[in-house]
């Protein structure tokens, strides 16, 4: 069935100048991803082994994916400690999912309202599902959270900072942001989390979530890429400099866990000697290129420059 | 936006009776909810030869208007009326999300875990809505009637109320909706594909109604007298505002295939639809329950 999407009549026929929105190819893809999400929809009971319970014996995430791996701290903690590294940066990216996730339906849905009419009926209908998609998420990670023992970490005002910018933005424009937010954290929490040693709902959890994320990331790319391909670059330069910040910020972050500790670290997080003893050694910049590599490709391809 | 301050109200400490209720709101959200491929049988589509609606509830029955159509032409009328109280789900229902999403953007860990939970089940479900109600009108081929002046403001004003205000604008919006469509659908002669989708829709509203008298009921047993007072009057104005966009949408006379006997600026005769007796027994017996319960309020 094509788009469910009905156009609103009017006395003359809507512009659906929205990038990517005048496309037919562009629509019948959007349109397969609109098919898939609504015939295999996440379910909140079933799509997690929830039963199962988080065995905190095992690690939440490779150790060799915690920020303190290869620095001179980590052979100073015991195998429980490394463990519950682990989890407290578990549980710092799913609050960071959260945080994003919970900012997404808001700024999508006033998009609708505000800019309805530009978008392809395709478009309209997907960034529906989208946001209908990222609330069973958020409901999904406080859950996780709360099974796991694990405390939410603060709101991130850097977020909430950006909404309220992007709100009044373009579309195409928060549709980049977010995009580019979700995927990296998506690229971290995928890398870290797909191996046998890691507990089995934890894995479990990361995996279904990324099967919608995947659909999601397909719409943000082929709507931005129709955006930058249709804006001069000068009238993008502002937001190419703002995402280049923005993405580096978020991949060298320090993950702030210190105040979650059962145990006393024997090192301060924030200590720029500290961190620039992880930044410098090979492993980092390999996990980084390992993480991210697909994404800084793909920046590069609009002329975000790293 | 700066949050209003929302401390010791229903948003953050409901009472335990309360607490109980969403418990079991959310509980049921979770394990019963529309899908929206098998939720409706729709590859049957809909039968026009059929009414959508009880004829004897045509916005226009009752009055001379009704006189001037034929069987056929009261037929159309009635689908188009349906289209026009799908639309009007529809651009409710968009808004919705982003002020309940706003909601839990603006207050979030100072909500109570299961208010927060619930705005966004309540918001996710909309969205569902919104998508059941374009596939009907798609499948059904009627208009996607356009979204009238006041619900544009409505997205503008709702984040800027206390949030419990927000929820009884968006309740008793919902709730006339809901009545005026059950109330004319639910018979053995309307299009099964119709009576259906509203059935179904009715019962995920049956809880965001729940849960919205509740937080109002316990919104104006906290409130202080002068707010409670102003809160009134604000819902108030609506309810009486409701009934008559219930009673009569002139933008029908649009889509009619066949010139329609009230053009849309002959005022008087709108004037005298929405105020028809007809109407206004109709409305005595479908909004008693929401009357009833604003009187008991004070509201109206």
């Amino acid at each position: 069935m094509n788009s469910i999407v009905s156009e609103p009549i009017t006395s003359s026929p809507p512009i659906h100048n929205m990038a990517g929105a005048d496309n037919q190819k562009t629509n019948e893809a959007i349109q397969q991803l609109i098919s898939k999400s609504l015939r295999n929809p996440m379910d909140y009971h079933t799509s997690v082994p929830w039963e199962l319970g988080c065995d905190k014996t095992k690690p939440a995430k490779r150790f060799d994916q915690v920020w303190l791996y290869n620095t001179s701290v980590w052979s100073k903690l015991t195998h429980e400690q490394q463990i519950e590294l682990t989890w407290l940066e578990a549980a710092r990216d799913i609050s960071m999912f959260i945080n994003l996730e919970q900012l997404i339906p808001q700024l999508f849905t006033t998009y609708l309202v505000n800019h309805g009419a530009r978008m392809s009926p395709e478009i309209h209908e997907y960034m529906m599902v989208f946001s209908r998609e990222e609330l069973l998420h958020i409901m999904m990670f406080n859950r996780y959270l709360k099974q796991a023992g694990l405390e939410k970490h603060e709101k991130n005002d850097f977020f909430y900072k950006l909404v309220e910018k992007l709100l009044t933005a373009e579309p195409e424009v928060g549709i980049v942001f977010t995009l580019l937010i979700e995927w990296l954290a998506e690229c971290k929490v995928m890398l870290s989390t797909q191996s046998e040693e890691v507990d089995p709902v934890t894995k479990a959890m990361t995996r279904a979530h990324h099967i919608e994320e995947v659909r999601h990331l397909h719409f943000g790319k082929t709507i931005a890429e129709a955006w930058f391909a249709r804006t001069p670059p000068e009238a993008t330069a502002e937001i190419r400099g703002k995402l280049r910040d923005m993405i580096l910020s978020i991949v060298h972050a320090v993950p702030a866990i210190q105040q979650y500790t059962s145990f006393p670290l024997p090192c301060d997080l924030n200590d720029p000697a500290l961190i620039e003893e992880a930044r410098s050694k090979p492993h980092y910049h390999e996990i980084v290129q390992a993480r991210y590599g697909e994404v800084f490709a793909w920046v590069r391809t609009l002329g975000v420059d790293l | 936006m700066e949050a209003i301050n929302i401390s010791n109200s229903v948003m953050t400490a409901p009472s335990v009776d309360t607490q109980r209720l969403f418990t079991r709101l959310v509980d049921i959200s979770h394990k019963k909810y529309i899908d929206l491929e098998s939720f409706l049988p729709w590859e049957s589509g809909v039968d026009k030869s059929r009414a959508p609606k009880l004829m004897d509830q045509l916005w226009i029955h009752g009055t001379e208007w009704a006189d001037q159509l034929n069987d056929e032409q009261k037929l159309e009328t009635a689908w188009l009326e349906t289209a026009r109280d799908a639309s009007m789900f529809i651009h409710l229902e968009h808004v919705i999300p982003t002020v309940y999403a706003g909601y839990v953007n603006d207050y979030r860990e100072s909500l109570d875990p299961l208010v927060y939970e619930y705005l966004m089940i309540f918001a996710r479900e909309e969205l569902t809505h919104i998508m059941a109600f374009h596939r009907y009108l798609k499948t059904s081929e009627l208009p996607w009637f356009p979204r009238p002046g006041s619900y544009a403001a409505l997205s503008v004003q709702l984040p800027k109320m206390r949030p419990e205000v927000g929820i009884l604008f968006t309740l008793l919006i919902e709730w006339t909706a809901e009545l005026a469509v059950m109330h004319g659908t639910q018979s053995d002669t309307v299009d099964p594909l119709t009576r259906t989708l509203f059935r179904e829709h009715h019962a995920e509203e049956l809880r965001h109604i729940a849960f919205g008298k509740k937080i109002g009921e316990e919104y104006f047993e906290r409130a202080s007298p002068a707010e409670a007072e102003q809160s009134r009057a604000h819902l108030g104005n609506l309810m009486r505002g409701l009934h008559r966009v219930y009673n009569y949408n002139p933008d029908i006379a649009r889509y009619t295939s066949f010139r329609f006997p009230i053009q849309p600026e002959d005022e008087a005769a709108i004037n005298a639809v929405q105020t028809s007796e007809a109407n206004i027994a109709l409305n005595a017996v479908r909004f008693k329950q929401i009357n009833d319960w604003c009187k008991a309020l004070k509201i109206i």
